[in-house]
């Protein structure tokens, strides 16, 4: 047996009150002048045995009364199966995981396809005027039903549920299950947890709590022993080189596979732009990890589709392959801002001396020009003597960086510290400026230390390249925070050169100018190779997969301007095109693709047909881990006593009506109380139907 | 009977003698429509009829047969002498509706001597508790009925009873002849009572016993579990009465029916009362006894 509302057994406490009435008498009994007492002392002695047995049975009766009412209120169910425990209704939760995990094939079936059985099955547990509510955590359309009281439209519902191609939060499913059975009124409140119980499904969220009181948690693993057998490519990364026509490019691509994954050789191939271009072979271990490259040669700049693929006939189909997209240029784009002619005119003039096929491509602009910024004008934004930022032009970098661009910052005497210090380092390079170093008259402070673990100054090593022959008369100081490293000083210990990498894309950020009166860098044989391997190092950082986005992430794709006539329109992996409506915002316009759950390369066009952007989706790496997180790990996070795990290969509908909440029998105690009732005033009342007549105080 | 005769009236009148009187004239007028008269008075002699004489006394037989007027001559005749033996200990106390049986009690042998004394019977009274308090001689002079009711109208009830005791001397101190009528509450050992009583019969007294209890010691009417204390040994008892007042009623009746039985055995009258019954009740228990005393 067992209670709904336990907290009113306190009230059995109200027992005890026959009994402080009965000794509250003793001390308040009156005192009744009487002629005689021999004729009570006669009987007293007669009767005293019945009296005493009398009084006894009243006080139990009125004290069975009160527990009666208290048990009643505290709501009596009998558990079980037998006759006597029959059935209470029943409030269930459903969590059916429709993550992509579940798509993994298990024997001929999908995980999923097992989970749904046994979720059907388990309505056959339930009866009519039970209420279902349906959650489908990770699937692709409408993902929760609430209280269905139909079973047939239940089971219509399962039976039409298919997993999405994303994660799904089951933690957050099973919270808000009890979140909302916690409101429902029938006895029996439970909640049905049918997935693979895979681990990267169960994050758990900060501040959980367990789940509310009177409420089972039913776990039912559906995947059977072990791991479903999975290899998958889980990542692409094209960093740290600059990816230019016309010479080879590394493509890094991982491949994963499961603990029940048989060890075996892959071929990995590589798709770009519709076409293979290359296959490797690779030893993929069991429950492990292995990199493959690739080195396609591009000749025609602009933005590739790639894909890397695996034949696999194991696990999840989808997570076979994976889609990137990179962009290739003939020569490395920067944007030069500069409010000062000298400094524009040495770095225009070292970035892209003017010979042909050089590596970097300079175009002069504007401060404003970095509100518009992106990564397909620029991967890198050289900034010297710029004196402050207004807002929009924050926002441009910030995106800018975000989407993987490289920033290379030239202090000079135009620029305002203090002004720098609570608009730019606050936003992008934690650290703040103090009062500027100035050497003593006639003497100047160089760069004295350099990072040599860092590849930016791998050309300047031995001797240092002539790079401490540049002299420096006028520094800020940077005090830099949590997040900057400082790669190099000058000789009177103040930060020379920094790095941020708060965002993914760098930014590096030199303390002293190029002005004459600041430095004579410029003038030294340094200055060249300097600039080359900064704005080499921050470019090669941009390659990364900026444009790609997995399935449950918010894909937020920035469009710099719109096309003629403003409308937009993206194109779906299966082709299917639609009208998409740009926000706004600083340095540009947003397109939001909250629906974009579908693997492939979502490519936004003009209504002529021009490519505006691209981005590619794929299936969230985390779950082709097919690795499970123990159930009573589960059962502890959300209250273990009122958890159990059910058995698969059982009965489910026998094993949850075991553990359910019978017919609730609040009111056969309250009959019973009535019937004790009956018996006090029957016991009792051959003495108060006497009149208290005589009576003399 | 007039409403006079209501004890809780007459309790609220002052003075035992206006009591005893209300209680007595209230009877005697309701007796000229019973069967009762008077026995005081023993008729002696005709003598011819003189101006002024109550046409009452006039013997209309004589006037029949011999056509003159002639009145009977009455005289006194004081042959009963009667003992009012009054119960004063602390048990009689006890009231439940507004009048003791003390009260009630001490106006009955008010109004008892008060009638007696009017029909030229001797009476004394005795009052006890557990031992002999008053005791007054009988004599029939009318001035007497003052002296009797000036001890009762001073007499309270207090101490325990001793019964059986106070008869015993007092059967031992009455050498001649007479009526005792004993008014009390009998709460003391029935054995011991009777036996008492069975002394005065012993001696060849005539004896009427008014046995006088309140309701509620009859039929232990109480409601409230209480603390019962006993008057007379102030002893002490926690009572639910509703558990035994069924027991106690049998015990009582019991114990009435067992003082009547006994009573009649000896040939005593017992007469029982409860402090509501009117006293005619009692002066015709009374009267009818004289009557058959001669």
């Amino acid at each position: 047996m067992t209670f709904l509302n336990p907290w009113f057994l306190v009230g059995l406490l109200g027992t005890s009150i026959p009994i402080v009435i009965h000794l509250l008498n003793l001390r308040t009994a009156r005192r009744v002048d009487f002629s005689t007492l021999e004729f009570l002392r006669k009987i007293e002695r007669k009767s005293l045995r019945r009296v005493r047995v009398r009084q006894l049975l009243l006080l139990m009766l009125r004290m069975l009364i009160i527990a009666s009412v208290a048990v009643a209120m505290a709501r009596p169910a009998l558990t079980g199966t037998g006759s006597a425990g029959g059935k209470g209704s029943v409030a269930a939760a459903i969590v059916l995981d429709a993550s992509l995990s579940m798509r993994a094939s298990a024997g001929e079936k999908r995980v999923f396809d097992l989970a749904r059985e046994k979720a059907l099955a388990l309505v056959e547990s339930l009866s009519d005027g039970d209420e279902v509510f349906l959650f489908l955590p990770g699937a692709a359309n409408e993902n929760r039903f609430e209280g269905i009281h139909d079973l047939g439209l239940v089971r219509d519902r399962i039976a039409a549920a298919e997993p999405g191609l994303g994660p799904g939060n089951l933690d957050t499913a099973v919270r808000e299950a009890g979140r909302i059975l916690a409101t429902a009124r029938h006895p029996n409140r439970e909640i049905h947890v049918l997935s693979d119980f895979q681990r990267a499904s169960w994050a758990e969220p900060q501040n959980a709590a367990p789940l509310p009181e009177h409420m089972r948690l039913y776990l039912l693993p559906v995947a059977g022993d072990g791991d479903v057998s999975n290899a998958w490519v889980e990542s692409i990364d094209t960093s740290g080189q600059i990816l230019s026509t016309g010479t080879p490019i590394e493509i890094r691509t991982v491949l994963g596979s499961s603990e029940s994954f048989a060890s075996r050789e892959m071929d990995a191939e590589l798709e770009s732009d519709g076409r293979a271009v290359d296959r490797r072979r690779a030893q993929v271990p069991s429950g492990g990890r292995v990199s493959v490259a690739f080195h396609p040669t591009y000749e025609q700049e602009g933005v590739h589709l790639g894909k890397i693929a695996i034949p696999t006939d194991v696990g999840i189909e989808e997570d076979d392959n994976r889609y990137f997209i990179l962009r290739t240029d003939r020569n490395v784009p920067v944007l030069l801002v500069a409010e000062d002619p000298a400094a524009e005119k040495y770095l225009a003039s070292a970035i892209s001396p003017g010979e042909a096929g050089g590596s970097f491509q300079v175009r002069v602009g504007a401060r404003g020009d970095l509100a518009l910024l992106s990564t397909d004008q620029a991967q890198v934004a050289v900034l010297a003597d710029v004196k402050s930022l207004a807002e929009p032009e924050l926002e441009g970098l910030k995106r800018f960086l975000s989407a993987g661009g490289g920033v290379l910052v030239f202090i000079g005497p135009r620029v305002d510290g203090a002004e720098w210090t609570r608009q730019f380092l606050p936003k992008l390079f934690p650290a703040r400026f103090a009062e500027p170093r100035s050497a003593p008259q006639g003497e100047a402070f160089t760069i004295a230390r350099l990072d040599p673990s860092h590849p930016l100054f791998e050309v300047f090593r031995g001797e240092g390249g002539g790079i401490q022959d540049a002299r420096f008369t006028r520094a800020l100081t940077l005090v830099p925070d949590a997040g900057v490293a400082v790669l190099a000083s000058f000789s009177n210990g103040v930060p020379a050169l920094a790095e941020s990498s708060l965002l993914p894309g760098r930014v590096l950020l030199f303390t002293s100018g190029l002005d004459p009166t600041w430095s004579d860098f410029p003038l030294t044989g340094a200055f060249l190779p300097f600039v080359h391997e900064t704005i080499r190092y921050l470019a090669q950082s941009s390659s990364k997969e900026a444009s790609s986005f997995e399935i449950g992430e918010g894909a937020t794709v920035w469009l710099p301007a719109l096309p003629e006539g403003g409308s937009v329109l993206v194109r779906s992996p299966r082709g299917e095109e639609r009208a998409v409506a740009p926000k706004p915002g600083p340095g540009g316009f947003a397109v939001e693709l909250s629906d974009a759950r579908e693997p492939g390369f979502w490519v936004f066009t003009s209504s002529r047909g021009d490519t505006l952007a691209a981005f590619a989706v794929n299936v969230p790496a985390a779950e082709s881990d097919l690795a499970r997180i123990a159930p009573d790990e589960i059962e502890s996070r959300f209250a273990a006593e009122r958890s159990q795990v059910l058995d698969a290969g059982g009965d489910l509908a026998l094993q949850v009506r075991q553990a359910r909440v019978g017919r609730e029998i609040g009111g056969q105690f309250l009959w019973a109380a009535a019937l004790f009732l009956l018996l006090e005033t029957a016991v009792a009342g051959g003495a108060l139907r006497i009149g208290g007549t005589g009576e003399k105080s | 009977m007039t409403k006079l005769l209501d004890a809780a009236a007459v309790a609220k009148l002052s003075g035992m003698h206006m009591r005893a009187r209300a209680v007595v004239e209230g009877f005697v007028a309701g007796l000229h429509r019973s069967p009762y008269k008077g026995f005081s008075v023993e008729f002696a002699e005709h003598r011819p009829y003189i101006a002024g004489d109550p046409l009452k006394n006039l013997d209309w037989k004589v006037f029949g047969k011999s056509d003159r007027y002639y009145v009977k001559e009455f005289e006194e005749e004081t042959n009963l002498r009667a003992y009012l033996v009054l119960d004063a200990s602390a048990s009689m106390a006890y009231g439940s509706t507004g009048v003791t049986k003390f009260e009630y009690a001490r106006t009955l042998a008010a109004a008892l001597a008060y009638l007696m004394l009017r029909q030229q019977d001797s009476v004394g009274i005795l009052l006890f508790d557990r031992e002999i308090r008053t005791f007054v001689p009988p004599r029939s002079a009318g001035k007497h009925l003052h002296v009797i009711l000036r001890e009762l109208e001073n007499a309270q009830p207090a101490e325990k009873t001793a019964l059986a005791e106070t008869l015993h001397r007092l059967a031992e101190r009455v050498k001649r002849r007479g009526l005792v009528i004993l008014i009390s509450d009998l709460m003391e050992e029935p054995d011991e009572v009777l036996r008492g009583l069975r002394h005065f019969r012993h001696k060849r007294h005539e004896v009427v016993v008014f046995h006088v209890l309140d309701v509620a010691e009859r039929e232990f009417g109480f409601s409230r579990e209480a603390i019962f204390r006993d008057l007379e040994t102030t002893r002490e008892m926690l009572v639910q009465p509703w558990e035994i007042r069924a027991e106690y009623k049998k015990n009582v009746g019991r114990w009435i029916d067992s003082l009547r039985f006994s009573c009649r055995e000896m040939g005593i009258d017992y007469v029982g009362m409860h402090t509501e019954t009117p006293y005619d009740s009692a002066l015709l228990a009374y009267l009818d006894k004289r009557e058959r005393l001669g």
